[in-house]
């Protein structure tokens, strides 16, 4: 019912048809140029690829425990993780990824969007380590893929949407999308795209 | 469209001692096992805050990174911006306060307290915000309450990336919903700061909306938040059983929405409601990701576990309908609280639509929400992107969209797929002329479900505006030339507001008086319009920038340095090449546990600072910052919090008429001090401003009563208290001008009221007052009421007469008793005037 127009005679929707389409042709324009935010943002939307590229590791592991630190009035949570399977990365046995909030000394700090890993779980994790040395997730949730046997036994991973504030790299919003594939398929992709990216550089 | 009906509905007075079941999008902990539920919520708990105020601090070490044009002063002026917002609240009693910088080595301060820092964050992570509290509910002033005892908000320290550059208003609005998080806050669905996803509606001149003032306030509750604004409470309901955590939010044509969450028995309540006709719909709210991520974290039950969500449902409005024009619109009234607004609602499987967000395009530049001009046509095109709207490239099957209201309708959908391969929807909205402008809600329903996107389009009538150029008078103004400027345009240097000299909007040019500004400062010049629209709309790309000249760096030096915990002082800071301006200027000791009263700027070299230091702060040195327009001086280990030698006097540097009904601490006032051991056991106290001596007429530890000497100078003052024992350190008081005086009161004809001829119930009465205003000050009748006889009036108008006298008209009340000569006192902003008799009659 959208795909016409519905308002006065004929004549008059033939000219706002006509005139519409010349709006529709400058957005279509407008989108493909660079953009820049007129609004706030808490998480920018990585496609699999940048997450691929943008990690310093990819990894399929378990958590073993996790302990907390405080700087300032920070509380931070280092979650360590035996490495199963390295599809990108050093050659680290056992990582620790720092996450924000925690409990501390009867303290309780939370962020919204921020995940909790769960000990003796399994994820995909694709981690970013910056010049500070500090081991963190990518994006957050996004970064981040629960690992679990499907209804046939097949390790599948996957992680549902986050409804935090995402931007795109032009500084539009969007939706966060939903992901599961088996995991043998993931290993596969990341490998793919490294392998790319490393012939790429050469 | 079915009416209020007021059958279903109870309008009952509010009471105040109701249980608090409002499960706002606060952080909740549940204190009952089952219904009726009271819960205690996360929040600072305002009894233990200096006069209930949290200061939040920026870490001095600041982002690493900048890009062109950008630097940490305007960083900081941001903050300091995004911190008024909050503050701006008056239906809350929570204050919020910037004290600039502090240092990483700073000692944990006993007194809570914020924290802004910028730490390296990895891709796809911009900043993030919240509470740090006990981990269980305690009792505190009569209260039950999980006390948030740090606030922290993270944001990146590259700058060259998003939500950078610290100039645009995305970092500001960023800045503004993190620290919404670190008050207590959560996410909302109704477009507001604290709106998650796609579809937050704010900008800088409205950087918060109706949702986030009542979620603030709910939290905080001003004594006029209950009275001023009402409640709607009902239940959400399938097959019988309470549905938990549904949203139901109370929307309204032209204005923002207010929204809660439900229970776990289904039942909700909404506060802070403004007065009007709303619609109210219950929807779910977005999938989230399970336990490892939930956006909005779950109520916490007795024993400490999370209460999960209910199912998805369809979501509908007041009335059992998914079309507003068919819903049931309900009567809000201030004090009053409907009940029995009910929903009962089909459950699903999913969500299907959700996360919405409408783009406009400027140039190069894409915003949202979208933005429309009416002044040239009857139409125009914005786009919609989220979950839901397409499939496979095309419009959604079964996919229909409104625009509540009536002023537009969506006439035309088509599909647009990016080179990304997103698919977004291209709407062709068309409007009628005349249509009112601001902020319209857009409704999609898909298959019998409904998702409303509050204030998702704005229609306004003008194009943005845009800032040519920007150049320095000699005067050290500076003038300003663009398009789109209008009445209302504010002119900001990055983060600041500058102050407007003279603007002639129609010929776009302005001339104003900027902040102070940093050496070499490349400041982002920018307007911004009432309607939401900035120049940055235009010019994100290539803004306009003033260049502030080259300085040499400012340093600053403190008198004392050191005071003992327990005191009350005032704090001399002295500063070189700085530039000192009043209501621009900020000082901070870098502690929460040094809290600052008051700025008094005596120079642009010389601060008088009134500071607080509790008994239980903790011990150390500190550092100082005096923070004036974009100049920040910092003093590191410039302060240090000693040890108490003994209690000392401690008088709170405030002074209070006495005079039931009087305001203001004028020469030949009597007034109250308050504060600590004003007083020792069969000892007189003594106390003086300046050099001179004051009548202290009453006496207890904690008041004062004093008559304050008629030769005192208005302006700031040093006090000090003698307890017979020992002396206080000096506070810095405000001695105000002397009050304005009722000199005549005149009839509608010009007689003069008097014994003979007094004044009835519905007469108009001119009171002609003298020192009432400076002259030629334009007053609005908001700012002036009336107190007769113990009735409050308003004002009809204020007006400059002859001998830079003022008449303040207003219409005597009824209610006003006969009384011979009533006595009459005439309020200009919250200050009295003299008290005057006026004839009343019957």
């Amino acid at each position: 019912m959208f795909s016409s127009l519905r308002c006065g005679a004929q004549r008059a929707s033939s000219v706002r048809v006509s005139r519409f389409r010349a709006v529709v042709t400058l957005l279509v324009l407008a989108c493909v140029l660079p953009i820049l935010p007129g609004r706030a943002a808490t998480l920018e939307r990585l496609t699999f690829d940048e997450m691929t590229s943008s990690a310093t590791d990819i990894i399929y592991g378990q958590v073993l425990g996790s302990r907390v630190t405080v700087k300032n009035d920070s509380i931070y949570t280092h979650y360590s993780v035996q490495v199963q399977e390295r599809w990108k990365g050093s050659r680290q046995l056992v990582m620790d990824v720092v996450l924000p909030g925690g409990e501390a000394g009867g303290m309780r700090q939370k962020f919204a969007g921020v995940p909790r890993l769960d000990t003796g779980a399994q994820y995909v994790m694709f981690l970013w380590t910056g010049a500070s040395g500090t081991t963190q997730l990518l994006g957050l949730t996004q970064g981040l893929f629960a690992v679990r046997e499907n209804e046939v036994g097949e390790l599948t991973a996957s992680r549902g949407v986050s409804g935090e504030l995402m931007l795109d790299r032009l500084g539009k919003a969007v939706q966060d999308q939903a992901v599961k594939m088996p995991l043998r398929e993931m290993s596969s992709r990341v490998k793919t795209i490294a392998a790319a990216k490393a012939k790429a550089f050469q | 469209m079915r009416r209020f009906s007021r059958a279903g509905l109870a309008a009952v007075v509010w009471c105040s001692t109701l249980a608090p079941v409002s499960a706002y999008y606060h952080y909740v902990h549940y204190l009952t096992r089952s219904a009726p539920y009271s819960l205690s919520q996360e929040k600072f708990d305002l009894s233990a805050l200096p006069a209930k105020t949290v200061t939040f601090f920026v870490m001095d070490t600041g982002p690493s990174n900048f890009p062109q044009n950008d630097s940490f002063s305007s960083v900081l002026s941001q903050i300091r911006q995004a911190i008024n917002t909050w503050n701006s609240v008056e239906s809350s009693d929570l204050r919020v306060a910037f004290g600039g910088l502090i240092a990483s080595n700073t000692p944990p301060a006993s007194v809570a307290g914020g924290q802004v820092v910028f730490e390296e964050l990895p891709p796809g992570l911009l900043g993030y915000g919240g509470p740090t509290t006990q981990t269980g509910p305690v009792s505190s002033a009569g209260t039950t309450l999980v006390p948030i005892v740090r606030a922290v908000v993270h944001l990146t320290n590259d700058l060259t990336k998003r939500p950078g550059p610290s100039y645009s208003e995305g970092f500001f609005l960023t800045a503004v919903h993190e620290m919404g998080h670190a008050l207590g806050l959560q996410h909302t669905f109704t477009s507001s700061a604290m709106s998650t996803a796609a579809t937050r509606a704010t900008s800088l001149t409205h950087p918060i909306d109706a949702d986030d003032i009542a979620g603030l306030s709910v939290l905080y509750p001003a004594p006029s938040f209950g009275t001023q604004t009402g409640v709607i409470m009902g239940r959400v309901q399938s097959s019988g059983n309470g549905v938990h955590m549904a949203s139901v939010v109370a929307i309204r044509t032209g204005a923002g929405a207010v929204s809660a969450l439900t229970n776990p028995d289904g039942t909700y309540r909404i506060e802070g409601v403004p007065p009007g006709q709303y619609y109210v719909y219950a929807h779910p709210l977005p999938p989230q990701c399970g336990a490892a991520c939930q956006d909005i974290t779950s109520p916490y039950d007795v024993n400490g576990n999370t209460v999960a969500p209910g199912r998805p449902f369809n979501a509908i409005f007041y009335g059992g309908t998914t079309d507003y024009t068919k819903a049931t619109v309900v009567s809000v009234v201030a004090g009053s609280m409907l009940d029995n607004v009910n929903f009962n609602v089909t459950q699903r499987s999913d969500v299907p639509v959700f996360g919405v967000s409408i783009f406009s395009f400027f140039n190069n530049n894409v915003v949202s929400p979208g933005y429309l001009n009416m002044a040239p046509t009857g139409y125009g095109g914005v786009l919609a992107g989220g979950t839901g709207l397409t499939v496979n490239g095309n419009t959604a099957p079964g996919l229909r969209l409104q625009v509540m209201g009536g002023a537009a309708s969506v006439a035309a959908v088509q599909p647009y797929t990016d080179p990304n391969g997103t698919t977004y929807l291209n709407l062709g909205i068309s409007y009628s002329l005349g249509a009112l402008t601001g902020p319209q809600h857009l409704l999609f329903t898909e298959n019998g479900f409904l998702y409303v996107l509050p204030s998702g389009l704005n229609l306004v009538q003008r194009t943005p505006p845009f800032v040519a150029s920007a150049s320095a008078n000699g005067d050290g103004s500076v003038a300003i030339t663009g398009t789109g400027f209008g009445p209302d345009s504010s002119i900001y240097f990055d983060g600041l507001p500058t102050a407007i000299r003279s603007l002639d909007d129609v010929g776009g040019k302005a001339v104003v008086v900027p902040p102070p500004g940093a050496s070499g400062q490349k400041a982002t010049v920018s307007v911004f319009n009432r309607d939401g629209q900035n120049s940055l709309f235009l010019q994100a790309g290539a803004p306009q920038v003033f260049a502030y000249g080259v300085s040499d760096p400012p340093t600053v030096t403190v008198t004392p340095n050191a005071i003992p915990t327990g005191s009350e002082a005032a704090i001399t800071i002295t500063g070189v090449n700085t530039r000192f301006t009043a209501g621009q200027t900020i000082a901070g000791f870098g502690t929460s546990d040094v809290f600052v009263r008051n700025v008094f700027v005596l120079s642009p070299t010389q601060l008088l600072v009134n500071i607080s230091v509790p008994a239980r702060a903790m011990q150390g040195t500190t550092e100082v910052s005096a923070i004036a327009g974009f100049q920040t001086a910092l003093l590191p280990n410039g302060f240090t919090v000693l040890s108490p030698s003994k209690p000392l006097p401690a008088p709170i540097p405030q002074l209070s008429n006495a005079v039931p009904g009087q305001t203001g601490a004028y020469p030949g006032a009597l007034v109250t001090l308050r504060g600590s051991s004003l007083m020792t056991a069969n000892r007189v106290p003594t106390v003086t401003i300046g050099d001179q001596a004051i009548a202290v007429l009453q006496s207890a530890p904690d008041q004062l009563t004093l008559q304050l000497p008629g030769a005192l100078v208005a302006g700031p003052a040093l006090l000090q208290v003698n307890n017979g024992a020992d002396s206080s350190l000096p506070v810095a008081v405000s001695i105000d001008t002397p009050p304005a005086t009722i000199v005549g009161a005149l009839s509608a004809g010009s007689a003069s009221f008097d014994a003979a001829r007094p004044a009835h119930g519905g007469d108009l009465v001119r009171l002609v007052m003298s020192g009432f205003a400076d002259s030629g000050t334009v007053i609005f009748p908001d700012q002036v009421s009336i107190v007769t006889g113990g009735v409050r009036q308003s004002a009809i108008e204020s007006v400059p007469v002859d001998g830079g006298l003022y008449e303040v008209r207003f219409v005597l009340s009824k209610l006003v008793p006969s009384n011979g000569q009533t006595l009459t006192v005439v309020y200009l902003d919250g200050r009295s005037s003299l008290p005057a008799g006026l004839a009343v009659a019957n």
